[in-house]
């Protein structure tokens, strides 16, 4: 690795060099580079980098003969010269991650907005789909008993009429509207009690379970 | 304290199966019981000891979780997990099921009939609270069904002179309701437990209600009504309940039923460490922030889970209970006397100075209970 290896594996190949193309060999398979780097890039490499340790620079390590230590020590001038370069380099993470984040953010409340979106057309026309079943069954059922009853109004009548009640006063335009589901237990307790009023068992039961089962 | 609680008899009122839930009937003469085997019995005292007088056994379909007698004691309502409610009608010692209400989705946990015997309260697992009003022909309609609670609900009761009808839930909290123009409306939400509410008791006043949960406290609720002396600021027209009381420590396991006698004030407990607890407001508690001593504890009162306590409403003291072993026991309650205070003790107890001698006995009983 890059930043601890340089040092160490300098001191090991002005050692080897001397001691035989044995060690000279094992040199070869470091990742480090085999010669000193100038003493600038050192110091500036380990105390302003400081990247996990998986990281490692392809233009360094590509870098084994003399020759191309010449051009890469005159590349490492150049970038001292001009930090801001350096900088981008070692920034670059940063600097990615911020941009990829926007992006992901940006594309994520596009998504998030259409899956809102199919999920409240969903749920809003289950809920439209339980009420208008009331509401249609209030309204035959009321005009049957007015039909055949025409004195004062039954309990029963009484209830209908309490029931599309507050069918009309559900707040259909407003889905912030925070009783709203208070208010359709309301329905639905008052939709039951009509029911039983008119002994009928209702046959909107799996309908309404359904709905029950996803709030 | 081991004798204030003394056994009358023990019956296997439904055996091989579970007693679930007593019922005294207002002469106190009759007690219903009713159980897993789907059968209700009536119980009645020949000499000095409680016979079976009849078996109501053509009802239900499963297991019934509650009876209620009417206050005139002429019906009978059982409750049960068929998730119907029968209204069975008395005539000298033979019983008819003359009406089976229907409507709730599943098992009906509750009845209560209103003081006034002309409505009638169930509540079930599938949430909702029903309102039936009974007219002379023993007809039920249905008035209302309140879907106030978010989960199970789990006991109603009435206020015992108001139109005022209370329920608890396994969603940890108390609700009460009055009419409001044809239909009834949820008036009022007790929250402080911290799990499911098993059961209720209104003091005889109807101004205290007593709650008893599976976080092992019961809590002693009070009505404050607007204008009240105390200050309590009541938000609208209704009352406000506040908790002036919670019973800690004293149980070890969930309390399934609490009691509030009406002739004494003696409130008991049934637990499922198959204890019976009785309770007692201390003499000199401030009644705004009373503090309730335990008066009698009779360890293993059954062999599982205590199910039901009720008091007699006739006979101070005499109080029934049942559990999951099948057993229906009868208990004498005795509050504990105890030998009056010498000097040194009195001044022990910092009383002896403010507090007239006839009141040092009762004095040393709560300050005991309180410590011990």
């Amino acid at each position: 690795m890059w930043p601890g290896g340089g040092p160490q594996a300098t001191q090991q190949g002005g050692a080897g060099a001397e001691r035989g193309s044995r060690s000279r060999q094992r040199q070869q398979h470091r990742d480090a580079p085999p010669l000193s780097a100038p003493s600038s890039l050192r110091t500036r490499s380990t105390s302003a980098l400081t990247p996990p340790a998986r990281r490692s620079f392809p233009a360094c390590r590509a870098v084994h003969g003399p020759r191309a230590l010449g051009e890469i020590r005159r590349a490492m001038e150049a970038a001292a010269s001009a930090s801001d370069l350096f900088d981008a380099i070692v920034m670059a993470e940063d600097r990615f991650h911020g941009e990829g984040y926007q992006e992901g953010y940006v594309e994520g409340s596009h998504v998030g907005v259409i899956e809102g979106r199919r999920y409240g057309a969903l749920h809003g026309a289950r809920i439209g789909s339980e009420i208008g079943y009331y509401f249609g069954f209030a309204l035959t059922w009321q005009h049957l008993l007015h039909r055949s009853e025409e004195e004062k109004p039954s309990k029963k009548i009484k209830a209908l009429e309490s029931l599309i009640g507050l069918i009309q006063k559900y707040p259909y335009e407003d889905p912030t509207y925070d009783k709203l589901h208070e208010d359709l237990e309301k329905i639905r307790g008052k939709f039951k009690q009509v029911c039983s009023l008119l002994n009928i068992q209702s046959d909107f039961k799996i309908s309404t379970e359904r709905s029950a089962l996803t709030f | 304290m081991k004798d204030s609680l003394l056994l009358l008899a023990r019956i296997p009122a439904h055996p091989d199966s579970r007693c679930w839930f007593l019922a005294w009937d207002p002469s106190g003469t009759l007690l219903a019981s009713c159980g897993g085997d789907r059968s209700i019995r009536i119980w009645g005292k020949e000499g000095d000891s409680w016979v079976c007088k009849s078996v109501l056994g053509e009802g239900h379909q499963r297991t019934i979780r509650k009876v209620a007698w009417s206050p005139c004691g002429s019906y009978l309502a059982s409750a049960s997990f068929d998730a119907t409610t029968c209204i069975w009608k008395k005539s000298q010692d033979e019983f008819e099921c003359v009406t089976t209400l229907e409507g709730h989705e599943n098992e009906v946990k509750s009845v209560s009939w209103a003081p006034s015997g002309s409505l009638l309260a169930t509540c079930s697992r599938d949430k909702s609270v029903w309102v039936w009003e009974v007219d002379e022909e023993d007809e039920y309609e249905c008035v209302s069904v309140l879907n106030a609670h978010t989960q199970d609900v789990k006991h109603v009761v009435w206020h015992p002179n108001q139109e005022l009808l209370a329920s608890a839930s396994y969603d940890d909290t108390v609700k009460l309701y009055r009419e409001e123009e044809d239909d009834w409306v949820c008036c009022a939400t007790l929250e402080g437990h911290e799990s499911t509410v098993w059961s209720l008791a209104f003091d005889q006043s109807g101004e205290r209600l007593a709650s008893c949960s599976d976080d092992k406290t019961v809590r002693i609720w009070h009505q404050y009504k607007p204008g009240n002396e105390q200050g309590e600021v009541c938000s609208s027209a209704d009352p406000s309940w506040k908790c002036i009381c919670t019973l800690s420590g004293f149980h070890p396991r969930t309390i399934y039923d609490v009691a509030w006698c009406h002739l004494t004030g003696a409130l008991a407990t049934a637990c499922g460490d198959d204890a019976i607890r009785v309770f007692e407001e201390e003499l000199l508690s401030n009644p705004q922030q009373p503090t309730f001593a335990l008066t009698a504890h009779m360890p293993r009162a059954h062999s599982q889970d205590v199910n039901c306590v009720a008091w007699n409403p006739k006979e101070p003291g005499l109080l029934a209970s049942c559990s999951d072993d099948g057993d229906m026991a009868f208990w004498k309650y005795q509050r504990p006397e105890s030998q009056p205070l010498d000097g040194d003790e009195a001044v022990g107890f910092g009383v002896a100075d403010h507090y007239p001698p006839a009141l040092l006995p009762f004095l040393q009983t709560t300050t005991k209970e309180a410590s011990g």
